[in-house]
């Protein structure tokens, strides 16, 4: 293999495992926007994803198609479950409640996956086998083009979703003022309930994308959650374009650097940069001088 | 008489909004000025300034004839200006008296290690703020509530425990933030025998304040703004007859 | 006599005195084990306590302090063969000073983004503990770390280490009870919700916070310094986000705003899991049932919840 066809393998995982990042990153985006809220399982959505799909669909012999149906469906019941149980009932939280919450719920999923499934890695068949397609002294993994389309389906959706119906309309008026929206008659409740159904399904959705070339374990979330949310604030929290351009951005960079620097470091990559972009560009890296200003919260 | 505090053609915006313009004023030391005006008028964002909460986009603020806007926000009430909030901002997690002794946290220096060895110079200093955090707190005559927590005492205490904070740090200069908002009539009266009080100190006052019969009572000179814009400024009787300022409050119980 | 018992040295020698009565009445070496864990894990609760309760700052990487601390001393008494004795300070000294130059850009930050920074900031160094083979020995780790010798007495087993581990979190509960009542105390806490408010007063809200939390990085880092020369063995596995997060939620579970409470929270977490180790695996799924149970139901905390005896004297 050549130099630069090495580069292109590079490049073509680096996409791939950024799709990945910006999958996350959207989820966080969502309740983000509707709460102000930084959902510390938002990881773990994508991890009972993975692992209810191959529940369904390994233990049970269920069609892919259904499984992964059902597994995103599931998901999105426990982010729903999730909201009315333990974030609708606070009064006045403090952000660091509100921390402490999500990651209890981040422990509570992860710790309820390691009851049902153990702490053993599981894998996922390819949706349309493992036959690498070579492209120019590069391979890349035909999971990798359902990664591809899963995503700009996802954001194609969500576009049509905040731009097109009043639900989503409502969301994103609640995102730019909470009280005004309230005041114009708009259930601010509904709507936090909805974005964490909608962040979990999506989550959920990813986990079932993603598993046949992550594979997937009860911890597989955590670090996920971290990148992603690494992708988010990159592209500025509350900007779905912005999530998927920093995520495919922070794939590539630690692809490079895994195989052209390290490979044990490239975890670290992605935190740098979110610390680097948390330190001096809050807003993100796309935003305008302005806006460089955190929410207070 | 000296002036302690002025602004020079100070101007804030807030985006498209001109929150002060162009702002020329004095205050005289020892004398109590009121700002007043219509909602919006721009005066807690006076506040804000004078204190450094917030940075003006142009203009001065001097105090004893010092930049202050160039002065980090914590800096300024250790150069002797204490400030009270429209919106009352007391300490929910301290005990009253710990909210008190917090207004003496420029008259202290201990620093954290001196303070966690419980070194014989901080004890001294420590002992030295609870004893003038109970003289303002007689002085202000709540020293009933000693020992008791912010939750137990109602609204207006709490204003009042507030108000002696910025008192016990013996400020040159105090800005009081609304501070009739939510009372009745006594304890209006009891306020303005407080305000009095802290005045007779050779203290500064500037108030902003919404109970015209009050700033009306006390002040001795009254700042109008209206839209960030002074409109008016003087002694009580004369702006009462200004015309502009009549039109701003519609001529309403203003007037008379 | 009343005040005598009520000031802070009288409380952290009760501590102690209460500590070491406790030992001489398990006289169990496992179980003496377990509150030497105890005692580490306090001294780095309280520091946190102190950031996170009074101050307001929550912090998700306590971990990599507490790892420096260790790794720091680890490696300059086995790779450098240093003595105990000036390992000690330099391995504080380092901590602090990483805390230092990473706080002043990472404590800029508030709420959720503080929490995601200082996540960062420990899988980081985390990530470095696990790669810097070469000093580290990576994921394996690396042991022969040698025992403590004080007084030319070696403490070569858990009653000694007990005494002198517990000794430490007399005294740094003693530093932090006096900094709480402090005029440095009242400070924190009026930063806690209201900076502003706080810096109107003359508080310069940013250096104390900094001051903060290089301290409670300080006392994790102690607390590392005493778990390598108790443990000897030194792997990555101990400093992870996980041990972060559980002494994140030791300090809520009891209760945020006072220092008992993270005491409380400690105690409880530390020995819960000797209890649920009768469910094995399951017990993340347990301790993730009563984080998430108390912060719903008592976000302020275990401590301080009344029994209400009063009660039922009255009614009957």
């Amino acid at each position: 293999m050549n130099f630069a066809s090495q580069l292109l393998q590079y490049t073509l995982s680096g996409i791939t495992i950024g799709s990945i990042y910006a999958m996350v990153a959207i989820g966080f985006n969502i309740i983000y926007n509707s709460t102000g809220i930084i959902n510390f399982a938002q990881g773990d959505f994508l991890m009972l994803g993975g692992m209810l799909v191959v529940y369904f669909h390994k233990t049970l012999h269920f069609p892919l198609l259904i499984a992964g149906f059902i597994a995103v469906l599931i998901v999105g019941g426990i982010g729903i479950g999730f909201e009315r149980l333990a974030i609708h009932p606070l009064k006045n939280p403090s952000v660091i409640t509100l921390i402490i919450i999500t990651i209890a719920a981040s422990i509570l999923f992860k710790g309820g996956a390691m009851f049902i499934w153990g702490k053993d890695s599981f894998y996922l068949a390819s949706f349309s086998g493992d036959e690498p397609i070579r492209l120019m002294g590069a391979t890349i993994l035909p999971q990798t083009l359902w990664i591809l389309a899963f995503l700009f389906l996802i954001v194609i959706a969500l576009m049509c979703f905040f731009r097109f119906t009043i639900i989503g309309k409502a969301m994103k008026a609640c995102a730019y003022n909470r009280k005004a929206a309230s005041i114009v008659g708009i259930n601010v409740n509904n709507m936090v309930l909805i974005s964490f159904a909608l962040s979990a399904l999506i989550g959920g959705l990813a986990g079932v994308i993603v598993t046949p070339i992550t594979l997937v374990d009860y911890d597989r979330g955590s670090l996920l959650g971290l990148k992603g949310f690494g992708a988010a604030i990159f592209g500025g929290l509350g900007n779905i374009g912005g999530a998927v351009a920093a995520g495919i951005i922070i794939g590539l960079l630690e692809s490079y650097s895994a195989g052209l620097l390290s490979s044990g470091y490239k975890d670290a990559v992605a935190l740098i940069i979110l610390l680097m972009v948390l330190f001096f560009r809050p807003g993100g890296i796309f935003a305008k001088k302005e806006v460089q200003i955190l929410k207070s919260f | 008489m000296e002036r302690i505090l002025n602004t020079e053609n100070l101007t804030k915006h807030f985006g498209g909004l001109l929150a002060i313009s162009n702002l020329s004023f004095d205050v005289m030391q020892g004398s109590i000025t009121a700002i007043i005006g219509p909602n919006g008028a721009g005066k807690t964002t006076l506040f804000n300034l004078i204190s450094g909460l917030l940075k003006p986009d142009s203009g001065k603020i001097l105090y004893k004839e010092k930049r202050l806007d160039t002065k980090k926000h914590w800096e300024i009430p250790h150069m002797g200006i204490a400030r009270t909030f429209q919106n009352l901002r007391v300490f929910a997690n301290m005990t009253i008296t710990e909210n008190i002794m917090m207004g003496r946290y420029t008259h202290s220096s201990s620093g954290i290690f001196s303070c966690a060895l419980n070194l014989k110079r901080y004890r001294n200093e420590e002992r030295d703020i609870r004893e003038r955090a109970h003289y303002w707190m007689e002085f202000m005559n709540i020293d009933s509530l000693k020992g008791k927590k912010l939750k137990e005492i109602p609204f207006e205490k709490q204003r009042l425990v507030e108000i002696t904070r910025a008192v016990a740090s013996e400020p040159e200069l105090i800005l009081l933030d609304e501070p009739a908002a939510g009372l009745n009539v006594t304890e209006t009266k009891t306020l303005t025998d407080s305000i009095y009080k802290i005045r007779e100190l050779g203290t500064t006052i500037l108030i902003v304040e919404h109970d015209i019969d009050l700033v009306m009572e006390i002040s001795e000179r009254i700042i109008v703004l209206n839209f960030g814009e002074k409109i008016a400024e003087g002694p009580p009787k004369i702006v009462r007859n200004d015309e502009k300022v009549i039109a701003v409050y519609l001529g309403s119980e203003f007037a008379e | 006599m009343k005040k005598l018992l009520k000031s802070s040295f009288s409380k952290s020698i009760f501590t102690f005195a209460i500590a070491v009565l406790l030992m001489t009445i398990i006289r169990n070496p496992y179980h003496v084990g377990i509150l030497i864990f105890l005692g580490m894990n306090l001294i780095i609760t309280m520091g946190l306590s102190l950031l996170m309760g009074y101050a307001g700052q929550i912090s998700l990487g306590q971990a990599a302090f507490f790892g420096l601390g260790a790794y720091t001393t680890g490696i300059l008494t086995t790779k450098l063969g240093l003595p105990i004795i000036t390992a000690f300070p330099l391995s504080i000294l380092l901590t602090v000073s990483i805390a230092f130059l990473v706080g002043i850009p990472t404590l800029r930050l508030r709420g959720h983004y503080l929490a995601m920074a200082t996540l960062g900031l420990g899988e980081i160094v985390h990530i470095v503990f696990n790669e810097l083979l070469s000093l580290t020995g990576g994921p394996s780790g690396f042991g022969n770390i040698p025992l403590i010798k004080i007084f030319g007495i070696e403490l070569d087993n858990d009653y000694k280490y007990f005494v002198f581990v517990w000794a430490i979190v007399a005294f740094i509960l003693f530093l932090s009870l006096n900094i709480i009542n402090s005029r440095m105390g009242r400070a924190l806490k009026s930063i806690h919700r209201e900076e502003n408010t706080a810096s109107t007063l003359g508080v310069n809200t940013s250096r104390l916070k900094l001051t903060i939390f290089v301290i409670s990085a300080g006392f994790a880092s102690m607390a590392g310094f005493l778990y390598a020369h108790y443990v000897t063995f030194l792997s990555p596995g101990t400093f992870s986000l996980r041990f972060s997060i559980l002494l994140v939620t030791m300090v809520a579970v009891g209760g945020m705003e006072n220092i008992w409470g993270a005491i409380t929270g400690t105690v409880v977490l530390t020995l819960l899991p000797e209890y649920l180790r009768f469910f094995k695996d399951f017990d993340i799924l347990i301790y993730g049932i009563i984080l998430m149970s108390i912060m719903i139901l008592r976000p302020e905390g275990l401590y301080g919840i009344k029994i209400p005896l009063k009660r039922l004297r009255n009614n009957s």
